[in-house]
């Protein structure tokens, strides 16, 4: 099973975009310190991917520090280092650029948008707290 | 060995109908190559080409680093094949289908054929005749596996079959697949494109496009310029825009060649007064049909 | 090679139940082969039992052949790692061991059940088997090769056999069927056929399992079909006899010598001449003497090639002709031409052509007749009294005397064994003149359908007209010892005065 979810969207590299997916989770928390994570092979078999796109996101995490290699046990999910804002801000891009995208060719001022987004989170804060509850239920990609 | 296969300016007739002409590719070693192509574009000719069933009217091809020609015992033990139009020995017991393939193959693994029995859900003593079509294949699909080859062939492999059984057989596929090349022909788009490393694209026997998956998703957008004021149409679009519409304030087009800049620029160059650029991703399907549709209109 | 030994297992584990067929029948037959001298009317379940066994080896050939099918283009195993001599080699041995070893063990099953010793006839019956496997096998294997599945077999052999009768009767109606009465000489023919017949078989088979050229190999079943034919066509009498008269002889001929008889009215001959349809010609008759002939041997003429020389340059030849003839009484039968030591003035008879005739009948030509000879060695005679019991015959051989209506019916065999001639001979005790009757194998070709038989028929089976005091009853046989040629050399003669 796949500990994360990817949406695959056409026209751009499967690749980033696993990559992506899977930092998202990590940064998130939703895998914790030790978990293991998925090998090459389950990674490719459940996503349906090349093995060797499978295998270049497993470096790539590796070589981010974001994954490690336990004797043993084999890869697991490594400490997470506290993310930067910039950090954040890199793994929200594509959302907020969608967002601004459509918004703007809906007519919608930077203001009107603001609004909304302030909106939605105050409804999202009080439903929960914290960034763990955020993550809505019927996302996880169960395999 | 850096390419499993490799094409020089291959043709192929029978009498003296075309089916081929001139195909030239390369399949680099260890990827997933995907060739698509309408109905009667030549898919299995290539592969039978390849697989020295036919021999070609002119041109090369190297298989493994032999030329497909001269493909004899020792490098079929290196090659899986498996195609929709197979027949297979009906009599034979799956079973007995793979024990009596073993020891054609000095790498066969029977740990491996056990378990690939398991993944697929196939009983030893059904014979093949009484299995179902998809059932066929996943047998097909684990005798070409078990001998862990280094090329593995398929003829669209996915005709016919449901929803799941395709995925059955791409995970076993996939399971397999490091150290491996992989060469597909589908006419399924969707299947293919989570997985394929490369792909070529086939129309009436010639070969439009072959490159990485990856550059081919990166060149293509489409493009929707949106205006204030309906625009003023150019007389001659550019070439590397296919498939221009405009209704109202709105011209899309599907960019072939797409860079942030370099697109952004010529759009600006034609358009002056665009208010709004969007480029939107396509999948394979809407690439290639794109591409049919255009040079369906050329003729 | 441990590729072939697979394919073989799979093969034969599939296809058992038509190999047991087939062991079964061998059986059936071996065991009607053990009783037959005891039951000799088991002739005709002799007959059917081995036709049936011909037909199934032949449906075994073509579904092992089928088994692993050539034709087409989505066989499983072109793209697995077969070698192809593996696998010609593992049809060609499952076909040895389940086709010609079940018939060879039948056949000496047979001869030992009848009291005989298969060792001595081994090596008659090693030679049959190399015949079965390259005029029987090979071309079926061939053209299994070519064809996808049983049906379309089927269809295309039946093609076949339909396209060479018609070539038959064809040539039968144009050519007259005497130029398919190839005397002594037929057996040299058949074995270069037959020589055609399995060299195309093996190479169609190497063709399409080295390469899978199925168009090609398509042709060359066509020709394969039509070259021993074709050969046969072609190929001279004359040079199938050289071959014959090249083998040492196992008596020598050299004493036997041909003359004219210059003493002899040259009118005297009554006989007319036997024509073929369409053929305007007019015969001449010389008296000649053979003589130098073994005591107790016989020779007769098989054919005559007749050339003429005018003193102008102009020349016509007859070439080898079978209705050219020497003959000892104006029969014709066989029996005319039977010379004996001594016996008789024989008379040498010969077709000229009308017109050739006609402008040259009183120039001075000069003659040349060329003969060929077969010599017949001594007689085996054996005396057969009218009974049911069964009569042995020298050499392994049995005969039934039987008198049906009154008509003795002499039904004799041999071992693996033919007679170049027979002679039924009834013979009066008092006196009466002796009534012959008899038959030359090689003059008269039997087709035998039964390949298999171990059993040689040596007698027709007819009856015949008894003399009406009682008499006794022989039956002879002798063999072909010599094959020769002999000239006759005229100069000056002048053809009117034959």
């Amino acid at each position: 099973m796949i500990p994360f979810r990817v949406a695959f969207r056409p026209g751009s590299s499967l690749y980033e975009q696993v990559v992506y997916a899977a930092k998202k989770a990590l940064v998130s928390g939703q895998l914790r310190p030790g978990d293991p994570f998925p090998s090459v092979r389950t990674l490719s078999t459940a996503l349906k991917i090349n093995p060797n796109t499978a295998h270049k996101v497993i470096t790539q995490l590796l070589n981010e520090g974001l994954l490690e290699v336990m004797p043993g046990t084999g890869t697991v999910v490594a400490q997470p280092r506290e993310s930067t804002a910039a950090e954040r801000a890199r793994l929200m891009e594509r959302e907020v650029e969608q967002l601004a995208v459509e918004a703007k060719q809906i007519g919608m001022s930077l203001q009107e948008i603001t609004a909304a987004l302030a909106s939605h989170w105050r409804r999202l804060e009080m439903q929960g707290d914290g960034p763990a509850a955020s993550s809505p239920k019927g996302e996880r990609r169960h395999k | 060995m850096n390419c499993a296969i490799r094409t020089y300016d291959l043709t192929k007739a029978f009498r003296r109908t075309p089916v081929l002409n001139g195909i030239s590719l390369e399949v680099p070693a260890g990827s997933i190559y995907a060739l698509v192509g309408p109905n009667g574009a030549g898919k299995t000719t290539t592969i039978k080409v390849l697989m020295n069933i036919f021999p070609p009217t002119s041109g090369r091809s190297e298989v493994l680093d032999a030329d497909s020609r001269r493909l004899g015992p020792r490098h079929f033990a290196q090659i899986g094949y498996v195609s929709e139009n197979q027949e297979l020995p009906d009599w034979m017991t799956v079973g007995y289908f793979l024990d009596y393939l073993a020891p054609f193959y000095p790498t066969w693994d029977h740990a491996l054929a056990g378990d690939l029995l398991r993944q697929f859900q196939l009983t030893p003593d059904r014979k093949l005749k009484d299995l179902s079509r998809g059932m066929r294949m996943k047998a097909a699909l684990a005798s070409s596996l078990a001998y862990r080859p280094k090329l593995i062939v398929l003829d669209e492999p996915f005709t016919g079959l449901d929803a799941l059984v395709r995925d059955e057989l791409i995970e076993g596929l996939l399971a397999r697949a490091e150290n491996t090349t992989i060469f597909i022909s589908s006419h399924d788009l969707a299947e293919i494109e989570s997985f394929a490393s490369h792909i070529g694209y086939l129309e009436q026997g010639r070969l439009r496009i072959s490159e990485e998956l990856e550059t081919l998703s990166a060149r293509f957008r489409e493009i929707v310029l949106t205006f204030e004021t309906a625009p003023e149409l150019p007389r001659e679009w550019p070439e590397t825009w296919l498939q221009p519409e405009t209704a109202g304030t709105v011209v899309r087009f599907v960019e072939t060649q797409f860079d942030p800049e370099q697109t952004a620029a010529n759009a600006r160059r034609l358009f002056p007064d665009f208010r709004d650029m969007a480029s939107n991703g396509m999948p394979l399907r809407s690439i290639f049909v794109t591409l049919a549709k255009a040079s369906r209109d050329a003729r | 090679m441990r590729q072939t030994l697979r394919i073989l297992r799979k093969d034969v584990r599939h296809l058992w139940p038509r190999i047991a067929v087939v062991v079964f029948l061998a059986a059936v037959y071996a065991y009607i082969e053990a009783i037959f001298p005891r039951n000799p009317m088991l002739m005709f379940a002799e007959g059917g039992c081995g036709l049936l066994l011909m037909l199934a080896a032949w449906f075994v050939v073509v579904s092992v052949i089928h088994e692993d099918r050539l034709t087409g283009n989505n066989q499983f195993w072109i793209t697995r790692p077969y070698s192809w001599r593996s696998l010609l080699l593992a049809k060609a041995l499952f076909i040895l061991l389940f086709l010609n070893l079940p018939v060879l063990l039948a056949q000496i099953a047979g001869l030992a059940g009848a009291g005989l010793s298969p060792a001595h006839y081994l090596p008659k019956l090693l030679w049959r088997q190399l015949g079965f496997a390259a005029m029987s096998l090979a071309p079926v294997a061939a053209l299994a090769a070519v064809t996808a599945n049983l049906v379309q077999f089927a269809m295309t052999f039946l093609a076949i056999f339909a396209g060479l009768y018609a070539l038959f009767l064809g040539m039968a109606v144009t050519v007259g069927t005497d130029a398919l009465a190839w005397g002594s000489a037929g057996p040299v023919v058949v074995a270069c056929q037959s020589a055609i017949t399995s060299l195309f078989g093996v190479s169609i088979c190497v063709l399409q399992y080295s390469r899978r050229a199925t168009t090609a190999a398509r042709w060359l079943v066509a020709c394969g079909v039509v070259a021993p034919w074709i050969f046969a066509t072609l190929v001279p009498w004359g040079a199938a006899f050289a071959v014959l008269a090249k083998r040492s002889p196992a008596v020598d001929p050299t004493a036997v010598r041909l003359s004219l008889d210059p003493a002899r009215d040259r009118n005297a001959w009554p006989g007319g001449s036997v024509v073929r349809p369409h053929q305007d010609v007019v015969g001449i008759s010389l008296p000649i003497h053979v003589t130098g002939i073994p005591a107790g041997m016989e020779t007769f003429s098989e054919r005559v090639a007749v050339t003429v020389e005018t003193p102008g340059g102009e020349t016509w030849s007859s070439g080898w002709d079978s209705l050219n003839a020497i003959r000892r009484s104006t029969q014709v039968s066989f029996l005319s031409k039977q010379i004996l030591p001594g016996a008789g003035s024989p008379w040498l008879e010969a077709n000229i052509d009308r017109s050739f005739f006609n402008k040259f009948s009183t120039t001075p030509v000069h003659l040349r007749i060329t003969v060929a000879f077969t010599l017949l060695g001594k007689p085996t005679t054996t005396r057969l009294t009218v009974s049911n019991r069964r009569q042995p015959l020298p050499d392994d051989g049995f005969c039934y005397l039987q008198s049906n209506t009154g008509f003795p019916s002499p039904l004799c065999f041999a071992a693996l064994r033919k007679a170049a001639e027979y002679m039924v001979r009834l013979q009066p005790l008092e006196t009466g003149d002796v009534q012959e009757y008899e038959s030359v194998e090689s003059l008269q070709p039997t087709g035998t359908l039964n390949v298999f038989s171990i059993w040689e028929r040596l007698s027709s089976g007819v009856g015949y007209k008894p003399p009406p005091s009682p008499y006794a009853v022989f039956f002879e046989t002798r063999q072909a010892v010599a094959h020769f040629e002999r000239v006759l050399d005229l100069q000056a003669v002048r053809l009117g005065e034959m």
